[in-house]
């Protein structure tokens, strides 16, 4: 597999990992740069991996956990690219709610900690508790557990998040 | 017993699937929407590699070679010390260096754990060497001190390189020393769900 084929495969998983991982987006793309560069070097190993999508996970989760943080001076901005494909297909409505569910969401993931994010998002990206158990090196009843937890957690932040959005403009908290 | 343990299961999947209903929202994140995914620059990277390598070398070379001045020219001793501390310290840049990809593999457990002795051994290399040039400063004050000559360009020049070694390796053991209880308590984290 070559390094092209790898990064059209697991390309996006990589990226939304990062984004998991780092709130600025200038950090997060920094992130994403060293994971790829991490998997180029390792290239080798994830063609012989026996479940080449874990191995890439794991490798993208043990950069992103070690990775140090760096002051960015940018102010924290959201990139928001709407195709125009897709602008014509659904309303503007609809790409605006779509993209509020998905910042909703990526913020949410991003305050959980760490031992409950990493399940998450892996679980996000339809591994298996068992598989997860291989990524981060525990058991998959672990894995469960964290997750049952880390769900409550999640729907509360979302609830939260929903609630916040729903307030007038000018109500305190 | 059994139908606790069937229902057990049943929420489990429960909950996963509660967590699958917001994988459209997810995996959507990359695709043309509000996060794009950057373009892959590996060429910025390698370059930095090899800046971080070269300058890693260039460290390495400069502390051999200011080891084998004093060796002719100076104090052996001090000489030979920085001689072996130099190519030691290249020898475990360059081993850290192949160790580093190799863990990337391993599960985020192994890692941590490879991870912190890594960092560990990076910084016992750094606190001995900043140790052993104040020794070498101590020995080098004293012995000229007994021999009471006026002081060369040479000798200022061994005093001040080892001052700055000495804070330089301070400083990196000090940075090292961060990274390490950061390690430990991400893998105090991640052993306890």
């Amino acid at each position: 597999m070559s390094f092209d084929a790898l990064i059209d495969d697991y390309g996006d998983m990589v990226w939304r990992i990062a984004l998991a991982h780092e709130r600025n987006a200038a950090v997060a793309e920094e992130l994403y740069q060293e994971i790829c560069f991490a998997l180029w070097s390792s290239r080798d190993r994830i063609e012989e991996a026996e479940h080449p999508k874990a191995y890439v996970a794991r490798i993208a989760m043990n950069q992103a956990i070690s990775h140090v943080r760096r002051e960015v001076k940018l102010p924290e901005t959201v990139a928001v690219a709407v195709d125009a494909a897709d602008d014509d297909a659904k309303s503007l409505d609809d790409t605006l709610h779509r993209l509020h569910q998905q910042e909703r969401l990526l913020d949410a993931v991003q305050q959980l900690p760490l031992n409950w994010r990493q399940p998450v998002t892996l679980t996000l990206e339809g591994f298996k508790p068992a598989e997860i158990a291989y990524v981060m090196g525990t058991t998959a009843n672990s894995i469960s557990l964290r997750l049952s937890r880390a769900r409550t957690t999640l729907r509360q932040l979302l609830n939260d998040d929903m609630d916040a959005t729903k307030r007038p403009v000018g109500a305190t908290a | 017993m059994n139908d606790g343990k069937d229902n057990s299961a049943d929420n489990s999947e429960d909950k996963r699937e509660e967590l699958t209903s917001l994988r459209p929202a997810w995996q959507t994140l990359a695709e043309g929407s509000g996060r794009p995914r950057p373009a892959v620059n590996l060429k910025r990277k390698r370059r930095q590699q090899r800046w971080a390598w070269g300058a890693e070398s260039l460290v390495a070379a400069a502390g051999a070679l200011a080891g084998l001045v004093l060796i002719v020219q100076g104090p052996a001793l001090i000489g030979i010390a920085a001689l072996v501390y130099s190519l030691f310290g290249a020898a475990l840049a360059w081993k850290t260096r192949s160790i580093n990809i190799d863990l990337l593999g391993h599960s985020t457990r192994d890692y941590l754990a490879a991870r912190r002795t890594v960092l560990k051994t990076k910084r016992n290399h750094d606190a001995g060497g900043a140790l052993m040039c104040l020794a070498a400063l101590g020995f080098f004050w004293f012995v000229r001190g007994q021999q009471a000559m006026a002081w060369s360009t040479l000798d200022w020049s061994i005093l001040v390189g080892l001052l700055v070694a000495a804070a330089c390796l301070a400083i990196r053991g000090w940075r090292l020393q961060r990274l390490i209880v950061e390690a430990e308590q991400q893998a105090a984290v991640v052993r306890h769900g």
